[in-house]
C-alpha cells in the first residue's frame, strides 16, 4: 500500500497548503495565539488538575480552532469559541476515561505550587484552591474559573458552557459556596489570608 | 436555594481582574464590598482565582506560535495524505476478497475430479467416518459441472483475470498522481 508519512519536501509544502487549510493566516494566528494561549492552557490546567494533559489539550485545541470553518464576529467570539473548544476536549477526555477523575497530590503536575519564602503564602493559597477545584465538579469549576479568573460576563460563559444563561447565577452561587466551604476545610478561611 | 444578588457584584469583579483592587478602585466600592455579604464572598473567591491564574501564567512554558503553526500544517498536510490514500485502502480490501471468493471457487471446481477419481463410496466412507455424511453427498461431482469444462472455464479465468487485475491496474494507474 502507499505510504503516507511525508518527505522533506511534503513537509516544506506544508506551509503552503497552511495557508489554503486554514482560513487564518499564520501572521494573524500568531496575534490571536499571543493573546489567547496562556488563559486557555491556565483553564486546561486547572479543570483537568494536569499540566502535560494542558500541553496536549491546548494543542488539539488550536489545531481544531484552525480548522474550523466558523465566521467570528469579534475577537471575543473567537476568543469564547476557543474556550468552547478546550471544554469540549477536556469533556471528551474524561468521557474517554470513564470518568475516572484524577486527583491531585501534593506532588501536583500542575506548576506554580513552588516558590521562595516570600511566595509561602501565596504557593499555600494556590495549593488550597487547586485541591478545593480538585474536589468539585468538572461544570462547577470551568464555572468558577471563567467567571472569576477569567472575568468572563454571564454571556460569555453560557455560550463557551453550553448552559442558559438564567440558569448561570443559581450555578455560579452554589459553585462560589461550595468552594467557600471546601477552601474553609484547606485553611485559606481559617486565617491564613 | 435562591442566590442572593447585589448590584455591584460585576463591578466588585472588574475592579480585581483589572488590577484595581483594592487601592486603584473607586472608595465606595471598597466601602460596599466590606458590608455586603455578597460581595465580600466574590472579593474572597476571585482574589484566590486571579492569585491562581497569574501565577499560572507567570510559570507555565508555552510552545510558540510559529511552532504551534507548523505542527498545525504538518498535521492537516497528513491528514489529507490519510484521505487521500483511504480509496486505495478500499480497492485492496476489494481486491483482496475478490481473490479470496475466487480462490474458494477455484478450490471447488479441483474439487469433482478428486471427488470423481477417489470414488464416492470411499469418500462417503470418509465422511461418515467424520461425521460429514451429508455434506460429502451434496458436494458437486464433475458431471454437475460438465456446462463449466469448456466455455465455463474461459470465463472463470477471464472473470478472475479482471477481478484480480483491474483493482491492481487502477491502483498503479491513480498512485501517481
Amino acid at each position: 500500500m502507499r505510504d503516507v508519512t511525508l518527505t522533506d519536501v511534503e513537509l516544506i509544502g506544508a506551509f503552503g497548503d497552511a495557508d489554503r487549510t486554514f482560513l487564518m493566516t499564520e501572521e494573524a494566528f500568531q496575534a490571536f495565539y499571543e493573546q489567547t494561549a496562556r488563559p486557555v492552557w491556565a483553564y486546561l490546567a486547572r479543570i483537568t488538575g494536569d499540566g502535560r494533559l494542558a500541553d496536549d489539550l491546548l494543542q488539539e485545541a488550536y489545531y481544531r480552532f484552525l480548522r474550523s470553518r466558523a465566521d467570528f464576529e469579534s475577537d471575543d467570539h473567537r476568543r469564547n469559541y476557543l474556550f468552547r473548544i478546550a471544554t469540549n476536549l477536556v469533556r471528551d477526555h474524561r468521557r474517554r476515561r470513564g470518568h475516572e477523575e484524577r486527583r491531585l497530590s501534593d506532588d501536583s503536575q500542575v506548576p506554580g505550587m513552588s516558590g521562595g519564602p516570600h511566595e509561602g503564602d501565596r504557593a499555600v493559597r494556590r495549593l488550597d484552591l487547586a485541591r478545593a477545584m480538585d474536589q468539585m465538579k468538572p461544570r462547577e469549576r470551568s464555572l468558577l474559573w471563567l467567571a472569576y479568573a477569567q472575568g468572563c460576563s454571564h454571556e460569555e460563559i453560557a455560550d463557551v458552557l453550553g448552559l442558559k444563561k438564567a440558569s448561570l447565577k443559581a450555578l455560579l452561587f452554589r459553585a462560589r459556596k461550595r468552594l467557600l466551604a471546601l477552601l474553609g476545610t484547606t485553611g485559606i478561611r481559617g486565617g491564613r489570608r | 436555594m435562591s442566590a442572593p444578588e447585589c448590584s455591584r457584584e460585576q463591578d466588585v469583579i472588574n475592579a480585581i481582574v483589572t488590577g484595581q483592587w483594592p487601592d486603584r478602585c473607586e472608595a465606595s466600592l471598597a466601602v460596599h464590598a466590606a458590608e455586603c455579604a455578597v460581595c465580600k464572598e466574590l472579593v474572597e473567591v476571585t482574589s484566590v482565582m486571579r492569585l491562581d491564574r497569574d501565577g499560572l501564567h507567570e510559570e507555565m512554558s508555552l510552545p510558540s506560535a510559529g511552532q504551534m503553526w507548523w505542527r498545525a500544517a504538518i498535521r492537516a498536510r497528513l491528514e489529507a495524505s490519510q484521505r487521500a490514500a483511504q480509496p486505495f485502502s478500499w480497492l485492496f480490501g476489494v481486491s483482496v476478497a475478490c481473490a479470496a471468493g475466487l480462490a474458494i471457487a477455484a478450490v471447488q471446481l479441483l474439487w469433482s475430479p478428486v471427488h470423481l477419481a477417489w470414488g464416492s463410496s470411499s469418500l462417503s466412507a470418509w465422511g461418515a467416518w467424520l461425521g460429514l455424511g451429508e455434506l460429502v453427498r451434496l458436494l458437486p461431482t464433475l458431471k454437475d459441472l460438465a456446462p463449466l469444462t469448456t466455455t465455463g472455464m474461459l470465463v472463470f479465468l477471464a472473470a478472475t483475470a479482471c477481478l484480480l487485475l483491474a483493482p491492481l491496474a487502477l491502483y498503479f494507474a491513480l498512485s501517481d498522481e
